[in-house]
């Protein structure tokens, strides 16, 4: 499985607007619903379930990234957006520091494994320094895509 | 019980979704508290326990059994809880 498999091009936020937790995890599903790959008429069941996941502790797993996620019938196959924020956004992370870079998974409801895979994905490439770096640097959605479907970590 | 030393035990991930996030991060969150070196292994794949992303990295399954090492001042009291994380079912995904 490599990124470019379930990453939407076209949910890919260069430039965050929203500048909160819940902002953002609003505006990345709102990316997915715009790129046709979720239902309108799912949007805000799935905001809720992402938001509800994040109150449980959070995914801001620490250097400036976050992994929220939820498990959706909204979904029949993993589907990812991706954020940048030059500000940083406060998301209660591991390490305290604001997020910068955010991969908001959305999988189906009957494959954990694969769930688990893919977040092994995203986690191993965000672990790459030179591999934030790059994508932290990019500013449209053209150049996160080249990033994230060559390279490192793809 | 602040017992030194090096102490090790084998566990078999409980939790239905596999050692994900949430565990990992709780696993994290617990083993920064301890001064003891803490690593955790699947097979030849060995974690810094302190980091979440190197325990998501060691693509736990369900069913998995991995090993928890502890090294250091505060490792007896250390051990117990530690395994406990692994070994909770949890509340399923997240």
């Amino acid at each position: 499985m490599r990124m470019s498999h379930f990453v939407v091009k076209e949910a890919i936020q260069p430039a965050l607007t929203e500048t909160t937790r819940d902002g953002v995890i609003r505006e990345l599903v709102a990316s997915l619903e715009s790129a046709g790959r979720v239902l309108k008429s799912d949007l805000v069941d799935v905001v809720e379930a992402v938001l509800r996941r994040e109150r449980l502790g959070t995914t801001g797993i620490g250097r400036g990234i976050a992994i929220p996620h939820t498990r959706h019938a909204a979904v029949g196959q993993l589907v990812a957006a991706v954020g940048l924020s030059a500000a940083g956004v406060p998301f209660e992370s591991l390490d305290g520091e604001p997020v910068h870079v955010f991969f908001l998974l959305v999988s189906p409801q009957d494959q954990p494994a694969n769930h688990l895979r893919a977040l092994e994905h995203v986690v191993g490439a965000l672990r790459d320094d030179a591999f934030i770096q790059k994508l932290r640097a990019c500013t449209t959605q053209d150049e996160v895509w080249a990033v994230i479907s060559g390279g490192t970590g793809a | 019980m602040n017992e030194a030393g090096r102490y090790r035990r084998k566990v078999v991930v409980a939790n239905p979704s596999g050692l994900h996030m949430r565990p990992a991060a709780a696993f994290q969150q617990l083993a920064s508290r301890f001064s003891s070196s803490i690593t955790v292994s699947n097979g030849t794949n060995r974690a810094n326990g302190k980091s979440a992303m190197e325990l998501i990295l060691l693509v736990a399954l369900p069913g998995t059994e991995l090993t928890v090492e502890v090294e250091g001042e505060d490792a007896a009291a250390a051990l117990d809880p530690l395994v406990a994380v692994l070994a909770d079912p949890g509340e399923g995904y997240g």
